[in-house]
Formats: C-alpha cells, sequence, structure tokens
C-alpha cells in the first residue's frame, strides 16, 4: 500500500474493465434475434429472416434504425431525470458482471463479498426504473415503476435466503472460491452438494434442488421477465416505465435487459451448476497445454449461462403473465416460506 | 497497488462512458424536429387529465416494510451462519431460537397481510 491512486494503473483497470462489454454487446444483439426466432418456431411462424442470412443482421439493422430515431422527451417530464434513468440502469446491469467469474484468470473483482455486491449493484436498477417512472409525467409509467419497486423488493428475500443457504454449506461469498468448489466433475456441482462433504451430501442434495429452482424464478422476477413482466405489461400498461422512451435511450434499457438476463443466468451457474467448471476433465490438461483450460472454462461458462439464458426465453413465450396479487402471493406465500424451512434445515444438516 | 474497489468503480465509469457515448452518437445522427403534439405525454389520443404525481396507496408502503423487517433480520443472520458451528449445540439453538421468531413473524405476515388478500389485491 504504498502509493494510493496512480493513473496509468487505473487506466488499465479501465482497459480490463472493459472485457465484458466486448462480450454483452454482442450477446445482447444474438440474445434478441435468439428470442424473436424461437418465439416464432414456438408460435409456429417464420421470424426475422429479411435481413442478411435467415435475418442474422436484424438486430444490428434495429439498433441503427433506433439511433437515427428522433428523441422525443414530452414537455412535462423532468428532463434531467429523464436523460439520467438510463444511464442509472445499465450501470446496475454492467456493474454486476464484475463480481462473475468468467474464469479462473478472469473475474472483474476478487472480492470476497462477490455475491452480497451483485444483490446490492442490482439496487442501481430499481432506482433507474423508479427514475424513468417518475421522470416520465406518464400515469402508465408510474404505475410501471410503482409495481417493479414493489416485486424487485420482494424478490430479493427469497434471492438471499438462497445466499446464506449456500452461505452455511460452503462458508464462501467469493464467486471464483465457489467455483473453485465445483470443481473436477459434475458430481461436485453445486446442485449435487459441494465437493468434501461426505454423507451430507446426501441429505443435501433434495434441498439443494429446491433451492435452486427458487433461484431461479425469484431472479427471473428480477430481471423483469414473463411471466413477472408486470412493470412492462403491454396489455395493461402501455409500456410499463418506459412507454415514453424513444430512440438510444429506449435502447439502453433493452441492452441492459439483456445483460441482465446472463447475469442472472451467470449467478445461477456459480452457485448451482458449477460456474465456469466443465462436467468432465479438461481438453487442456490432458494434453499438457495450460493456456486451452482458461479458455475451456469460458466456453463453458458461456455455453451454461446461455442454455439458462434459453431456458427464460422458452418460459417468456409458454406461460402467460400473472396477475399482481398472484405474483406477490407466489413470493410471499410460497418461495419465502419454502427458502425459509430450507435454510433451517441446512444449518441443522450442517451442525451434524 | 490496485485495490478491489478500484475495479468496481472502473465498471461504473465503462457503464457511465458506454452510455454517454452511446446517446452523443444518437445525439449527432438524430433529426430534431419536436411539433406540439409530438411533446404530449404518449397515454391515449384524448387531451391528458391530471397529473400522474398521486398519492401512492399505503399498501406499497407495506410491501416496504416487510423488506425491510425481512432484509434487516437476513443481515443479523449472515454473521451468526459465518460463526455458529465454533460455538457447538449452544450456537446452533441460540440461533434457531432467532429464526424461530423470524418464523413466526412469517406465520404472522402469512395469516395477516397475505392471505386476507387485500393487500394484494390492492396492488393492481
Amino acid at each position: 500500500m504504498t502509493t494510493i491512486f496512480n493513473v496509468w494503473d487505473f487506466l488499465l483497470i479501465l482497459l480490463y474493465a472493459i472485457i465484458p462489454l466486448a462480450y454483452i454487446i454482442p450477446f445482447a444483439l444474438m440474445a434478441v434475434y435468439a428470442e424473436r426466432k424461437i418465439s416464432a418456431w414456438i408460435q409456429n411462424r417464420v421470424g426475422p429472416n429479411r435481413t442478411g442470412p435467415i435475418g442474422l443482421f436484424q438486430t444490428t439493422a434495429d439498433i441503427l434504425k433506433l439511433m437515427q430515431k428522433e428523441d422525443i422527451v414530452a414537455n412535462g417530464a423532468d428532463k434531467k431525470l429523464f436523460l439520467l434513468a438510463p444511464i442509472v440502469v445499465f450501470i446496475g446491469s454492467y456493474a454486476a458482471y464484475a463480481a462473475l467469474p468468467f474464469t479462473s484468470v478472469y473475474i472483474g473483482t476478487n472480492i470476497n463479498l462477490g455475491v452480497l455486491y451483485m444483490v446490492a449493484i442490482s439496487g442501481f436498477v430499481v432506482a433507474g426504473i423508479i427514475f424513468a417512472g417518475w421522470a416520465s409525467d406518464n400515469k402508465y409509467s408510474i404505475m410501471g415503476s410503482l409495481r417493479s419497486a414493489a416485486q424487485l423488493v420482494s424478490y430479493e428475500i427469497p434471492t438471499l435466503f438462497v445466499i446464506i443457504s449456500i452461505f452455511a454449506i460452503t462458508q464462501q461469498f467469493n464467486l471464483r472460491e465457489l467455483s473453485e468448489m465445483q470443481t473436477s466433475n459434475i458430481l461436485n456441482w453445486g446442485i449435487f452438494g459441494f465437493d468434501g462433504l461426505g454423507y451430507k451430501r446426501i441429505l443435501l442434495i433434495p434441498v439443494l434442488f429446491v433451492l435452486m429452482i427458487i433461484l431461479f424464478i425469484s431472479t427471473l422476477a428480477e430481471v423483469n421477465r414473463t411471466p413477472f413482466d408486470l412493470p412492462e405489461a403491454e396489455s395493461e400498461l402501455v409500456a410499463g416505465f418506459h412507454t415514453e422512451y424513444s430512440g438510444m435511450k429506449f435502447a439502453l434499457f433493452f441492452l441492459s435487459e439483456y445483460a441482465n438476463m446472463f447475469a442472472v443466468s451467470g449467478l445461477v451457474t456459480a452457485f448451482f451448476l458449477g460456474g465456469y467448471q466443465s462436467p468432465f476433465g479438461y481438453l487442456g490438461n490432458l494434453l499438457g497445454l495450460s493456456w486451452l483450460v482458461p479458455i475451456e472454462q469460458v466456453l463453458w461458462f458461456l455455453t451454461k449461462g446461455i442454455l439458462l439464458v434459453c431456458v427464460q426465453i422458452w418460459m417468456r413465450w409458454s406461460l402467460p403473465r400473472l396477475r399482481m396479487d398472484q405474483l406477490m402471493r407466489v413470493c410471499w406465500k410460497y418461495l419465502i416460506p419454502i427458502g425459509f424451512v430450507c435454510f433451517i434445515y441446512i444449518t441443522i444438516v450442517m451442525y451434524l | 497497488m490496485s485495490h478491489d474497489l478500484q475495479y468496481i468503480v472502473a465498471f461504473i465509469l465503462v457503464a457511465v462512458l458506454f452510455s454517454i457515448v452511446a446517446l452523443l452518437t444518437a445525439w449527432l445522427l438524430r433529426p430534431n424536429r419536436p411539433t406540439f403534439e409530438k411533446l404530449q405525454v404518449y397515454e391515449c389520443g384524448e387531451e391528458t387529465q391530471g397529473v400522474p404525481y398521486i398519492k401512492y396507496n399505503v399498501r406499497f408502503y407495506v410491501v416496504a416494510l416487510l423488506y425491510l423487517v425481512f432484509g434487516v433480520e437476513l443481515v443479523l443472520v449472515i454473521p451468526w451462519v459465518a460463526s455458529y458451528l465454533e460455538y457447538g449445540l449452544f450456537g446452533l439453538i441460540l440461533g434457531l431460537f432467532f429464526l424461530i421468531i423470524l418464523g413466526v413473524g412469517i406465520v404472522y405476515e402469512w395469516k395477516k397481510v397475505i392471505s386476507t388478500g387485500s393487500l394484494m389485491r390492492m396492488l393492481l
């Protein structure tokens, strides 16, 4: 701790922090395309097929179109907050990537409280959505943002129950260490109990499965995806909190929604599906090429995350939207008591 | 010497810079021809009546209070989870006592707030 702040070091750190952005933007473009294609297949339609081969450049063209669109700010709107809201939402979803373990080599910050950091920084998204609704001067927007606040705040509690249950098992908030605990083969993944627990794993496996379902549902609700997309329910509120947004500001909301989808999938992966670990050994270790291992780890992490994103898309186009009271009832009546019982069970099992 | 916090600040800075660059590019490209009708709030075809800044239903605050209760209790539980194995059976029972009180809270919340349905119906 000789120097407090070095500008050149900080520039290097900035370069280091840009790396996830180089992943998020292509991912968001392809995820929007995949969403439209998958929804087309589910509904027996063709989907986008004109722009580029099999419509691959459709979303790129959409972004280019959005950039040229006139930016309309309504007369009654609070102009500063209106501009600030998409930026704050994007900060919340991008800063969450700082704790996501892409490989054992690359992780934004290897902080010990990585999980809690992710939950905390996601609070930015709630703040940004409330900003957007409040600044829009639109009744639909403000209803959407109020609902969104109630929903995100409620669904944080089951998430926290799952997080402290995993903490009780592993004594670890660090996402890289959590992934390291699930190493070597598929039976050491979180969903099958962690490595080195012995006979307790048999007692834990059913509970861990329940916890994984709870975490998946509550994170699905936290990123405002169908069946929990009450904040932007098209049939009741025109488009919820982003009714008034147009052009690039709308594109930023869209980008951060898809970035968030991958971030929460990464969280579920790091907890239960082995993080960046391969389900069997690594080719790099077999061939004695140590530089190959991190590349394989990235591929495994992205594969698992993208598969979970595909499950989210699949659920979006299969399930109808819940009503607001049903939504709150799912959280407070089912997820929280079940998570609570699982947590107590796990603390007792870990004592045995 | 790089601190963890510097990385987090760097991530936030990258997010801010990216959104500013994106918005600036769009600002350079887009036309700007506002008319009176365009600047109206997008609600319906009619002229807008009233302001949206109404009094919120008190039930939203009830949800916030419930969140506060559970959030604070979970935060209090975390240090216990980190250390209860060191204190043996005494530590376990002490923590479970606390958790049982939290469980009574859940039962109360279930009976009073959720099951009556009035809270949730008003959130529509």
